[in-house]
């Protein structure tokens, strides 16, 4: 049913119409990038690749801290833990953005660790602070890409004292 | 041909800075000439209400105001800068029920980290050649979240 407005309804209470579109009287051609607008664009990435490590080894130090203050207090404190997952969540994403795909993997496996926890306990900040140092490791050694063989060892003993503290639980 | 971006004006919310440099950057090699930064949503919903823009790349976790539930103020709000402005939500939550969560606040399109060249050229270029019909329920008020089109045999009975 058309109310004259351009907008119609089913009957059954869901209004559908077309709203202004300012993007396709802005936009004109058609299909994908040309290789120069990739080479511009990748250019941008390279760029920012280069100073990753000077401003992320920043973020690995607080979260660090964060980790080390629950290895000393033990005060199991979820606003701490909140605030490291944020860290951690916001580095999976920015790693490979920025090239470093090893911290995205790193950081990622500490996000899903975090979530897997019904409680912190000093077993599990041990593999914590294991993820920050693993961080720490990629970022000084500049360890772009993959990592290659270095980098999926690193990967493999997280992931296998990861699965280590879950069998002991189970 | 490419699709020229020159005369968009496009809106960057992330709070971290250097997210914002790259997304721009890679914004201004495909040609698109006017970027605003907004460091979260509270701020990119001010800023709207001075200058509209023609599509928001938003993050997903940000304070004080997260893209979420900048997504569902800008698609709700009876005071709404720009009601219908393309949204693609920029995030490292790739899990299904997560990205459900976006669909429902009215997100547009979906971009995953690590963001890419070619990733963000084609959320944009499906903004551009797949625009959605705009649906408005009780519940929901948004882009059209079913993307195919069937015939329905016998009356419609959508209401979301």
């Amino acid at each position: 049913m058309n109310d004259g407005n351009g907008k119609t309804s089913n009957g059954a209470g869901a209004q559908i119409f077309s709203p202004p579109n300012t993007v396709r009287q802005k936009v004109t051609g058609s299909g994908g990038p040309t290789p120069e607008m990739l080479a511009k664009a990748d250019a941008a990435i390279k760029k920012m690749t280069e100073d990753y490590p000077s401003w992320a080894i920043n973020e690995v130090d607080r979260l660090g801290e964060l980790i080390q203050s629950e290895a000393d207090d033990q005060t199991r404190d979820q606003e701490r833990l909140k605030e490291a997952y944020k860290l951690s969540h916001d580095m999976r994403g920015q790693g490979g953005s920025f090239g470093y795909p090893m911290i995205t993997g790193v950081a990622g496996s500490f996000c899903s660790f975090v979530n897997s926890l019904d409680a912190i306990d000093g077993k599990a900040v041990d593999i914590l602070q294991a993820h920050v140092k693993a961080m720490r490791a990629v970022l000084q050694n500049r360890i772009a890409g993959d990592g290659g063989p270095i980098g999926a060892k690193i990967l493999d003993g997280l992931n296998k004292a990861v699965a280590k503290y879950a069998a002991n639980k189970g | 041909m490419a699709l020229d971006f020159s005369r968009l004006n496009v809106m960057i919310v992330d709070d971290n800075p250097h997210m914002r440099i790259l997304i721009r950057d890679i914004l201004l090699g495909f040609g698109v000439k006017d970027v605003v930064e907004c460091p979260d949503g509270s701020e990119a919903i001010s800023e709207l209400r001075h200058r509209p823009a023609d599509i928001v790349i938003a993050d997903w976790m940000m304070e004080p105001l997260d893209g979420l539930d900048f997504t569902r103020l800008i698609r709700t709000a009876n005071d709404s800068p720009s009601r219908f402005v393309p949204i693609i939500m920029l995030t490292g939550h790739t899990e299904r029920h997560r990205i459900v969560e976006a669909r429902d606040a009215g997100v547009t399109e979906f971009l995953a980290k690590p963001v890419t060249a070619n990733g963000l050229y084609a959320r944009l270029r499906s903004v551009v050649e797949n625009p959605r019909q705009f649906v408005q329920t009780q519940s929901f008020s948004g882009p059209d979240r079913r993307r195919r089109t069937e015939d329905v045999d016998g009356r419609d009975r959508r209401k979301d």
